[in-house]
């Protein structure tokens, strides 16, 4: 690392405006139940995070609901899981 | 005793747990690990944690707290939920158990494993017949790389690329290779092997929360 000068030390000041990356994802996949998971998941992280993974599973995509709502506090209703985990494995299927 | 870090972001929802890495007091004390409030020179920015962040080199990203805002001396092993239960990896040798295992010892993950790519070609890939550069990176965590191979055959036989500038053990290390390419198709494969002895596999491994891979890659090229 090279030595700092005073001039390139001054922090910013006033209003700054932060672009996310483009690639960040903050729309799924339209389809039945998109409302939801634009509702849940994006309070918890981009919809890239799960458009880039691999596949999975009806049953693997409950786990992961279910451990969003146990470890991670998500408030989504116990009537809208089925929902979510349905359209989840229809649009982000194995 | 552990160092434990904390940055200003914090979760959206009180039920969330909070954000804490820690590090052990002997890897936090090393030269390497850096509160850094520059990067090439300038301010951090925004989005890579300003005013200062964590720097741990050779380890995964977990540990590179944001907006670094209080470093606190534990005098036993970190308990907090982003060190105990999440982030963890296998306690076997290569962090890798048979898929679908469940019950096994597990340890918080940390130096990064070897690595490379192509960077140059891309899989199924269509490129004219002639004299070929192929281009990537490798690296390393804990060690350097010492070597990189590429293999056109499937993995059935390597050579030796060309090991391009050194710029320290944990900086991508650039390669090169030449390859007179006649028509036909191949699997054109790169694998690295780090200062410490370890080769990359064409097997990956396994874990749970799929860290750590690593396995050879492999490039589905056409040459016409």
């Amino acid at each position: 690392m090279g030595v700092a000068t005073a001039a390139n030390l001054a922090p910013p000041h006033g209003r700054v405006t932060i672009v996310l990356p483009s690639d960040a994802g903050t729309s799924f996949r339209p389809g039945p139940g998109v409302e939801t998971a634009q509702r849940y998941c994006i309070t918890y992280h981009s919809s890239a995070y799960v458009s880039i993974q691999p596949g999975l599973t009806t049953v693997q995509w409950t786990a992961q609901v279910k451990k969003m709502k146990s470890v991670y506090g998500s408030p989504i209703p116990d009537d809208q899981v089925s929902t979510l985990v349905t359209y989840l494995a229809t649009e982000y299927g194995l | 005793m552990r160092v434990q870090f904390r940055g200003l972001d914090g979760p959206v929802l009180p039920e969330t747990p909070a954000f804490r890495k820690a590090l052990d007091v002997d890897v936090a004390r090393g030269d390497d690990v850096i509160v850094a409030y520059l990067m090439n020179g300038q301010p951090m920015p925004f989005l890579n944690g300003f005013p200062v962040r964590l720097i741990v080199p050779g380890r995964y990203a977990t540990y590179w707290v944001k907006m670094l805002a209080e470093i606190t001396v534990l005098d036993h092993v970190d308990d907090n939920f982003w060190i105990k239960t999440a982030y963890q990896i296998p306690d076997t040798p290569t962090a890798s158990v048979v898929p679908g295992t469940t019950g096994f010892a597990t340890i918080p993950i940390n130096k990064l494993n070897v690595r490379s790519f192509v960077t140059n070609i891309v899989d199924g890939a269509t490129i004219g017949a002639g004299l070929i550069s192929l281009r990537g990176i490798a690296f390393d965590g804990a060690s350097g790389v010492r070597r990189v191979e590429i293999s056109i055959d499937g993995r059935r036989t390597w050579r030796n690329a060309t090991l391009e500038q050194d710029y320290g053990k944990y900086s991508f290390r650039r390669w090169n290779a030449r390859w007179s390419a006649r028509p036909g198709a191949y699997d054109v494969a790169v694998r690295a092997s780090s200062n410490d002895g370890v080769t990359q596999n064409a097997t990956p491994i396994w874990n749970p929360g799929g860290y750590m891979r690593n396995n050879i890659e492999t490039y589905k090229v056409t040459v016409s």
